[in-house]
Formats: C-alpha cells, sequence, structure tokens
C-alpha cells in the first residue's frame, strides 16, 4: 500500500492510492460554542438536496447531541471501539505539538482506518477498516436530544454545581457535521469501482451516480458515516458541498464563491467555509489573511474531527469550552487545551476574525483589520483583557470587499414609523 | 396455505448483507450479475430485473429456510390462516407477527386472515435468533386463532382517561409475553434466558404488587393458562383495589386511586384550591395530580413574592389570596 503524508496525524500513514492534492481545498470551521441545535442547516440540505423518494433517511447534514446522540447511532463511539480492538491501548498521540503546518498536534502513534485494515481484516475487503450502519441505526437522526451527561450511577438529578466552568459536570453540546471532503477520503479508498473521486480544483469529494453499483463500500468505510445508501436508485449518495454555489454559477453571486446550503442558512452564525490553498506537500499553504488558515493554523482555535482516523478531514472545530477535556482529547485530539485556551481568552486579531462568521453567504478568500480605539479594559479570570472596537473586512476571490464589520455589535435604532411592529 | 409471501425489499437487503459472507467467487458471481443490470435504462424493466435477481439467490442462499421451517412445524396455525406475508421492520420494535384480516386482503371467498411477519432483513441471517423470535410470535397468532382463549384486537377504553388505556395495554403486554414464554419453556422448548428477562418486564411493570411480585410472576410463568379476559382483568386491575373511585373533584378527571383526604395541605394551598374552586372543601378530597399542582403554584408565588420582598423582583405576580 503507499504511503501518504497526514500532516493531522505528524507522520505518513499507508492509504490505498498515492497522494495527489487539489490547488485548494473545500474547508470549513464550526464554533461548537455557538451552535443551538435550531436544525435550520439540517433542513436547509434536506430541502435542497434529499427530499426525493429513497433519500427519506438521508441527512448529509445533521447536528446531534453529544455525547449519546449521533447519526447513524453510535456511529463514533462504534468506529473508536473496533479501532481499539484493532490496536489495543495503542491508541494514542506522543511528540510534541510543532509549531508548524505539519503535525502541529504532536504525533499520533495509533492506527488509522487503514492500516487497522491490513491487520484485522481479510485481504478481500482490507482497504478500511469500517462497518455498515442496521436499518434502525439512521431511523433517529436526533436521538438523545438535549440528554445531558450526569453523575455516574445517579438517575434523574442534576448536579447542584453542575455548570460550573471551566468544565461542567452536567454536559452535552452539539455537534453539527456534514461530509468532511477529507484529503485521504475513506470513501474513495473503498470504492471497487472508483465511482468516488476528489475534484482537483476544490478537493470537493463527489460520488458518481454513473459509476456507482451499490455495493455499499462507501457507506462501510466512511468514519463519519456521511456515505448514504439509496435503495430504489440503488446506489449511493453523498454531500456534494454544494458545488455549483461554491464555483460561482449561482447568479446570486455574479460568479464570486459562495457559501453551502447549511452554512448560509446558520442563524447561531457558528459557520465559517472557505477554499484554502494546498502546498504541493499536501500541507495548507502560507495564507496568513485568510481566516480559515488564521483559525486552523495561527490562532489553532480550529481543530479536526476525530483526526485519529487518519482520512485527513477538512471540518475543523471550536471545541466548546464546558465539555470535559478528555472527551474532547478523544474527539478533536491533543489540540484542545490549547484551543480552548485561546477561544476564552483571544487576541485582538482572534476577536476580530470571530466577527466574521456568517456576516455574508460569499466565501471570505482574506481578510484585513483597521485598528479602532479601546472600548474597554478590565480583568476575566486573573487576566487583563482590552477591547479595541476594531473594524474588520472581507475580501473575496476577486480581491473585491465583500463586507466590513466592527468588534463592537452596531446599535441600531428603529425610527419612529413603525413603533409598534416587531 | 399457499407460498409466503416475501417483501421484495427484505429478500434484497437480506442478500446484500449475506453477500459479505460469501466466498469471493460467489460474491463475484453475484455482483457481476447485479452490475449488469443498471445498464437497463428503463425504470420499470431494470426493478424487475433487480427483484428477479435478488429473489433467486435469496433462494439459492436459503435465507428463507429458517423462517418456513419454523412456520410449517405450526401446523394448527397454517391451517386457520389464508396465507403467510413477509415484510420489512425498521426497528426491533416493529418487528412482530400479527393477522390481517380477509375483509382488509379483499377475499370473497376464503375468510380465513393472513399472517403478516414483520422482520429486519438482518435477522435472516442469524437462524437460532430468528427460530426463537418466530416460535415466540407464533404463540401470539396460535392464542390469537384459538376459539379459547377469546383475543378481541380492541382492549377497552375510557374517553376521558386516553392513558388509562396505555397503561393496561402495556399491562397486557407483558403478561401475554410472561405467559407465553412459561409456556414454551413447560413445553421443553429452549427459551435460553428469557425467564429472567421476563422477571425483569414483570417487576417494572407490576411493582404496585409489591412482596406479592415474586409470586405472582411464578403462578404467570409455571402454571397460568392465560384467556384473554384473565390478562385483562389482571392486567385492568393488577392490585384488585377498588375498580373505579370516581372522578376528582377538583380537575373531574376519574382516578384509580382513592382520593387523598388532602389532609396536610397548608392553609394558603386549600385557600388557593377554593380560589379556583370556590365550591370545594377539604374533606372532599383531591387527586395527587391536583395536590402536587396547587402545591407547586403556591410555592411559585411565595418565591416570587419572597424575591420581591428582598428587593430582586421588581413586580411579583398577584397571588389570588392573601399570603401570611
Amino acid at each position: 500500500m503507499p504511503t501518504v503524508r497526514n500532516w493531522q496525524l505528524g507522520r505518513e500513514m499507508s492509504y490505498p492510492y498515492d497522494a495527489r492534492f487539489p490547488s485548494r481545498q473545500f474547508a470549513f470551521v464550526f464554533n461548537i460554542n455557538r451552535c443551538i441545535a435550531c436544525q435550520s442547516c439540517t433542513m436547509a440540505c434536506k430541502s435542497t438536496w434529499t427530499f426525493n423518494k429513497g433519500q427519506e433517511h438521508m441527512w448529509w447534514a445533521n447536528v446531534e447531541t453529544k455525547p449519546y446522540g449521533g447519526y447513524p447511532q453510535w456511529w463514533d463511539a462504534r468506529i473508536l471501539a473496533r479501532l481499539e480492538e484493532a490496536n489495543p491501548a495503542g491508541q494514542v498521540w506522543g511528540g510534541a505539538p510543532a509549531d508548524a503546518r505539519f503535525g502541529p498536534y504532536g504525533v499520533f502513534e495509533g492506527t488509522t482506518i487503514f492500516e487497522a485494515a491490513a491487520t484485522t481484516l481479510t485481504p478481500d475487503s482490507a482497504r478500511v477498516l469500517g462497518y455498515l450502519p442496521a436499518d434502525d441505526e439512521w431511523n433517529a437522526p436526533n436521538i438523545y436530544e438535549d440528554n445531558p451527561v450526569g453523575k455516574r450511577g445517579v438517575r434523574n438529578q442534576l448536579d447542584p454545581t453542575g455548570e460550573q466552568l471551566p468544565e461542567h459536570k452536567t454536559w452535552f453540546f452539539y455537534l453539527a457535521r456534514i461530509c468532511n471532503h477529507c484529503s485521504y477520503p475513506a470513501c474513495l479508498a473503498a470504492c471497487p469501482r472508483k465511482a468516488i473521486y476528489k475534484r482537483p480544483e476544490d478537493g470537493i469529494v463527489l460520488l458518481d451516480q454513473a459509476e456507482c453499483r451499490g455495493y455499499r463500500k462507501c457507506v462501510e468505510a466512511c468514519p463519519y458515516k456521511k456515505s448514504m445508501y439509496r435503495g430504489n436508485t440503488r446506489t449511493s449518495e453523498k454531500c456534494i458541498a454544494c458545488f455549483p454555489r461554491v464555483e460561482g454559477t449561482d447568479p446570486e453571486t455574479g460568479g464570486e464563491p459562495m457559501e453551502t446550503r447549511c452554512m448560509a442558512a446558520c442563524i447561531g452564525q457558528i459557520r465559517m467555509q472557505g477554499l484554502v490553498q494546498i502546498a504541493a506537500d499536501g500541507t495548507w499553504a502560507e495564507d496568513r489573511q485568510n481566516p480559515l488558515y488564521y483559525l486552523v493554523h495561527v490562532a489553532k482555535v480550529a481543530l479536526p474531527l476525530y483526526p485519529q482516523f487518519g482520512t485527513q478531514p477538512n471540518g475543523y472545530y471550536i471545541p466548546p469550552r464546558w465539555v470535559p477535556r478528555p472527551y474532547l482529547r478523544q474527539m478533536f485530539g491533543p489540540g484542545v487545551d490549547q484551543a480552548i485556551d485561546s477561544y476564552v481568552n483571544p487576541s485582538r486579531e482572534l476577536l476580530a476574525v470571530l466577527q466574521l462568521f456568517r456576516r455574508s453567504n460569499r466565501i471570505i478568500d482574506r481578510y484585513e483589520i483597521q485598528e479602532g480605539p479601546k472600548v474597554y479594559e478590565g480583568s476575566l479570570r486573573g487576566r487583563k483583557v482590552e477591547l479595541f472596537n476594531d473594524t474588520v473586512i472581507a475580501f473575496g476571490r476577486s480581491g473585491r470587499e465583500i463586507f466590513r464589520t466592527t468588534i463592537e455589535e452596531p446599535i441600531h435604532v428603529r425610527t419612529n414609523a413603525h413603533a409598534n411592529s416587531i | 396455505m399457499s407460498e409466503i409471501v416475501w417483501a421484495p425489499d427484505v429478500v434484497e437487503e437480506s442478500v446484500l448483507l449475506a453477500e459479505r459472507r460469501l466466498p469471493p467467487a460467489d460474491a463475484r458471481a453475484f455482483r457481476r450479475q447485479r452490475d449488469r443490470i443498471y445498464r437497463e435504462l428503463e425504470p420499470d424493466r431494470r426493478e424487475v430485473r433487480f427483484q428477479t435477481l435478488h429473489l433467486e439467490w435469496f433462494r439459492r442462499l436459503r435465507l428463507a429456510a429458517i423462517l418456513e421451517q419454523t412456520i410449517e412445524a405450526h401446523g394448527a396455525v397454517l391451517q386457520r390462516v389464508r396465507g403467510c406475508a413477509v415484510a420489512r421492520a425498521r426497528s426491533n420494535r416493529e418487528a412482530g407477527a400479527d393477522l390481517v384480516d380477509a375483509s382488509q386482503a379483499g377475499s370473497d371467498t376464503d375468510r380465513r386472515p393472513m399472517l403478516l411477519l414483520q422482520v429486519m432483513p438482518a435477522a435472516l441471517l442469524d437462524p437460532a435468533a430468528l427460530a426463537g423470535w418466530l416460535q415466540h410470535e407464533l404463540m401470539h397468532v396460535s392464542d390469537m386463532l384459538d376459539p379459547a382463549f377469546g383475543y378481541q384486537r380492541t382492549l377497552p377504553s375510557s374517553p376521558d382517561d386516553p392513558v388509562a388505556g396505555n397503561i393496561v395495554r402495556d399491562r397486557y403486554r407483558v403478561l401475554w409475553d410472561v405467559s407465553i414464554d412459561g409456556r414454551l419453556a413447560r413445553a421443553g422448548r429452549d427459551i435460553g434466558a428469557k425467564r429472567a428477562v421476563r422477571a425483569f418486564e414483570f417487576a417494572a411493570t407490576f411493582r404496585m404488587l409489591g412482596d406479592r411480585l415474586p409470586e405472582v410472576f411464578d403462578d404467570w410463568f409455571d402454571r397460568v393458562q392465560p384467556t384473554h379476559g384473565r390478562i385483562l382483568a389482571v392486567a385492568g386491575n393488577p392490585g384488585g383495589r377498588p375498580v373505579d373511585a370516581g372522578r376528582c373533584p377538583v380537575c373531574r378527571l376519574p382516578t384509580g386511586a382513592p382520593f387523598d383526604s388532602a389532609a396536610g395541605l397548608t392553609a394558603p394551598v386549600e385557600a388557593l384550591v377554593r380560589a379556583n374552586h370556590p365550591g370545594w372543601r377539604a374533606e372532599h378530597g383531591l387527586c395527587l395530580q391536583c395536590r402536587d399542582l396547587y402545591e407547586a403554584r403556591h410555592a411559585d408565588f411565595a418565591r416570587a413574592r419572597g424575591l420581591h420582598d428582598a428587593g430582586r423582583l421588581e413586580v411579583a405576580a398577584p397571588h389570588p389570596i392573601p399570603i401570611e
């Protein structure tokens, strides 16, 4: 099996195909701290792409309540368990976080789903370690909504101090998910028909319906379970990253790349999507003023989802600050502590970049900050806090300004023409 | 009984799941045949070809064998049904056996019902578990067809109290399951660890029996020859208490338990009930739900008043009665 470089794991790993990298990569950052599970993203996707016969069980975009919820049910616990069986007590991170684009979280010393397949599966299906969810596991996309973790062994009783930071004892959080359009997709690796491909221009992973023969190997292989089988066409389908919008062919933007439906519908303003530049070695090329690059590689507040699976997912999450760290380290890797520390004590630049979320439907290519006056000074948790009313300006692919916004939310006063209207 | 009718989606899904266990050569042969069907572009013809292929492999892999053998072993059931259809269950909760009335099936000549089995396709790949599940489900059907059992599809319900109907149905189900597994065990069938499972369900459902619980369970598992009427009598009134204690004088809903005498209600709570129901007196009593409700309402008012007095709440909701 060929060897490829996985920058999230900080090491080389085996993968069924040689590495090929797109010039730009579809990527996104979700700020879990802001998600309220309104399911607007879920319904935006459903009403756009999966409303037809045979797609009833399909939710390409979904929001699940962690730790108990999951679509399909228990997807992450099941694949983690299979990896643990394949490599007992060996799924650990080592090394030291590097201040570089390769290995920023240290080195993963465990086994990826591709490596585990080689040691645990029979040769015929040895490409990816996975499992095929049963019918009933797809039935309830929002199962266990708002079910918190309580004190172990105590039922129907909340901890009286369960909601105190830095880590809540009674907790849950919402995990919004779409296909991660991985750099080393497990679905692509597993397809016996080579019906799945990664586009060279934006790294979006697509499934060719004319080539698919419904083997369901992609459904079995994808560790995030974002490939789904459609019974009436007998082919599998997956998130297409709303590629016509990303290509800029939607007339609304006049050729400018536009964010996906699920991003645009996010009323909690948790989502930002972009196209990041990829270097020849597969790492993110230095692009200091790109907001995603800044969040992932400079501020290091956004982390990949289950990087240990080895697919190098392109979805990144700002971890929820109230959740016990061991759970988050399992989900997002060892960068969690630094990410939360950066998020709860944001730098002047991070605070500005966080204002870019959901001010526009267009993909932000770069940003600039114009310094503003100091508007607050105080202390928080023993640290000095200064707040500046900076202005952050977003530019699109064409170089034109998309919008500008300030740290302090503008105050709008309604005229008395409609005093009693809402 | 005529041949078992299999729903195409059960056949297809079970074949696709079984494919994963096939020797590589067989799997390749199946896929070669299946892949060729995608060249057929006309949707209806393509669908027929898929169904034909899957049925052919379904037979070849003998996925129907256990189900057919188990049903054939229940000759008494077979004689009383017109046919058997197998449909897909999407979850274990949906899985089960039922009878469909002949009138619903549209037959003029044969008034016997149809046997409908809902199974999860994956269950067909686990013959031992399937056989055990089937013999239990077919006992249900056998009871439903037995005139001595006297099965009636609709359980008595009260238009005033829909919850009571759900409770009775749950208890009915548990009692029936216990008696079926008990009879299977007595007949020497292997039911595995089902006794313990049923005992757990029984204890959860009939907690009101208290110390008598193990004795009543053993009776139902080891001795009782159930009838619909007998199950219903216990399900409707497990503790043998007075059947109808009347309606609560406050909420007017029927209650299965005698009214609380209202003893122990504080004066403000009593006054609060009277403010809403001027004719009510403490000696009339009230049901437990009403008692909880008014105590909670009073606590809310009192808390708001306390916050108001402490200067932490601008406006306290006016209490309908004065609080000292």
